[in-house]
């Protein structure tokens, strides 16, 4: 790993430790990844016993190089965007450890752990109320959206 | 004006003349003008010279840049002599230019060579414990491996500065626990090795002291083990290490020693080293009063656990931001005081963080959030 920044080089130890010990129902697609460092796509599975048992989603992970000082940006792409009061139709997510509440000693694996255990709490598929006004008037970088972070609890 | 052409006597002896004289020098014809062009040499410089042989003016010259301040008032002068022979004007030039620019000095290196193969020759045949010893090809520098009287060979390598006549030798690279520039240059090579040596006896209860820590104990840092450095920095638990600092010209003072890792433990081991500071004993073995020191038997004793590393994200000890444990040669040094979190963090990796954050300046210290818990946590300004 000489001659990396200290970005990098953690950027390729946790895409290695993704690669050999991944969450469950978590696989990231290493092909992407090793083109390009800053830019990654992670295969995830529904949980069983929620209400996305069965269901495969794409999430996008876009890293600059002041990672981890910069959180990344974290998005649904692909074909199925779940169907979550904070997850809108264009993949953006409205999670606070994505923005306001990122933190240096967070990893993609705990980002992917908060999505699948937002995604395993939630009682009702639903987009959320703002969905359509949103989508339509947004950035297409979720991090410039100002959240109002409304509900813990889903 | 010599208006000559090919086949005349007198312009043949003067193509002669000026090729003996000054064998750079050329003629050429362009255009119909005369011209002779190329240089001079005077005092072992070549000066670049042209001179065209107008039919009214006479000789006209031109000088290189370095001499165009001399080119007029020579003119001037030449202009009242009316020579017609570019022998003759070339020759007063050279008489000219040596009168206004002094000769340099050349130094003769040869003398300065052959003082330094006699130094280099004697100075081999005298010293018998050396190890290997080696002058360079170009005669700028002597490298020297020495063995102390516990078997460590030490290495060093003077360089020979030409600049610098009368104090010729110097020592440049050693391993050795001193600051830069140490070393006063001198005349003599073996004055400047003996100084070298005499230090190399001096060190030695230091040598052995970090001997015995680097076989006895777990080194975290420094890595390699080099000589110069007079810390060591030793695991002593799983998350809990000790920097100790020695003085290496009195080891058997008592040393400084750091503690690293979570507040509760590094509190525990001050308050029981504290209480044991009054027993140091200087005439006892240093290593031993120091884990006299401590309350411990013994340091625990290497671990290689490399390969059980690889996969874990963030090990014990490894900083919590840049998931790494060495960042520019240095460790993470800031624990977390919040006994349920403990992370650790490099002072350089946390002070962005916090300074990112908006965090508050606090004397020396920034105090912000744990990146990890968010508990407070404070981080020493790193110095640049």
């Amino acid at each position: 790993m000489a001659g990396m920044s200290p970005s990098e080089r953690r950027l390729q130890k946790e895409l290695m430790s993704l690669i050999k010990e991944p969450p469950p129902g978590v696989s990231v697609d290493t092909n992407i990844a090793e083109q390009n460092l800053l830019h990654w796509v992670i295969h995830m599975e529904g949980a069983a016993g929620t209400l996305y048992e069965g269901e495969r989603f794409q999430l996008q992970f876009k890293f600059s190089n002041k990672y981890p000082f910069d959180s990344p940006e974290v998005t649904f792409i692909g074909n199925n965007i779940p169907v979550h009061p904070h997850v809108y139709s264009n993949g953006h997510i409205c999670l606070s450890i994505l923005t306001d509440d990122w933190s240096p000693a967070l990893s993609v694996q705990s980002v992917c752990l908060s999505i699948v255990s937002m995604l395993s709490s939630c009682k009702e598929k639903q987009r959320p109320p703002d969905n359509t006004f949103y989508v339509k008037t947004c950035n297409k970088n979720p991090k410039k959206t100002k959240w109002w972070y409304h509900d813990d609890s889903v | 004006m010599a208006n000559y052409s090919a086949g005349d006597d007198k312009g043949y002896e003067e193509e002669i003349r000026l090729l003996l004289g000054y064998p750079l020098m050329k003629r050429c014809v362009k255009n119909g003008c005369v011209f002779f062009k190329g240089s001079i040499e005077i005092d072992n410089e070549d000066y670049k010279v042209s001179i065209e042989e107008h039919p009214e003016h006479g000789f006209v010259l031109e000088l290189s840049p370095e001499l165009k301040n001399l080119q007029q008032d020579f003119s001037d002068i030449m202009q009242q002599q009316k020579l017609t022979s570019v022998i003759s004007y070339l020759d007063s030039l050279r008489t000219y230019i040596q009168s206004k620019i002094p000769a340099k000095n050349p130094v003769n290196h040869c003398d300065i060579y052959r003082q330094v193969l006699y130094e280099y020759s004697e100075f081999t045949k005298f010293y018998l414990n050396l190890k290997c010893c080696y002058l360079a090809y170009e005669l700028n520098k002597i490298n020297i491996t020495t063995v102390d009287e516990q078997n460590r060979e030490h290495s060093v390598e003077i360089h020979i500065d030409y600049a610098n006549v009368h104090k010729i030798f110097c020592i440049a690279e050693y391993d050795l626990p001193l600051e830069k520039g140490y070393f006063k240059a001198t005349s003599s090579l073996r004055e400047t090795y003996d100084k070298f040596v005499g230090l190399v006896e001096l060190l030695q209860p230091f040598f052995d002291l970090m001997g015995v820590f680097d076989s006895c104990c777990h080194i975290l840092d420094p890595v390699p083990q080099k000589r110069m450095y007079n810390y060591r920095r030793i695991l002593i638990g799983e998350n809990l290490s000790l920097i100790v600092t020695v003085d290496p010209f009195n080891v058997t003072r008592i040393p400084e020693i750091k503690f690293l890792g979570p507040q509760r433990q590094v509190e525990a081991l001050r308050t029981k080293m504290n209480n044991n500071l009054e027993k140091w004993d200087q005439t006892n073995d240093t290593f031993t009063e120091i884990l006299l020191l401590l309350g411990m038997d013994h340091f625990p004793e290497k671990i290689v656990d490399l390969n059980e590393k690889e996969d874990i994200l963030v090990g014990t000890g490894d900083c919590s931001i840049c998931f790494s444990s060495r960042l520019n040669g240095k460790l993470p040094e800031v624990v977390c005081k919040n006994e349920f979190c403990e992370n650790y963090y490099h002072v350089d990796c946390l002070y962005e963080w916090l300074m990112a954050v908006n965090a508050r300046k606090f004397f020396t210290e920034v105090i912000g959030n744990c990146p990890n818990c968010e508990k407070s946590i404070s981080c020493p300004i790193p110095s640049v």
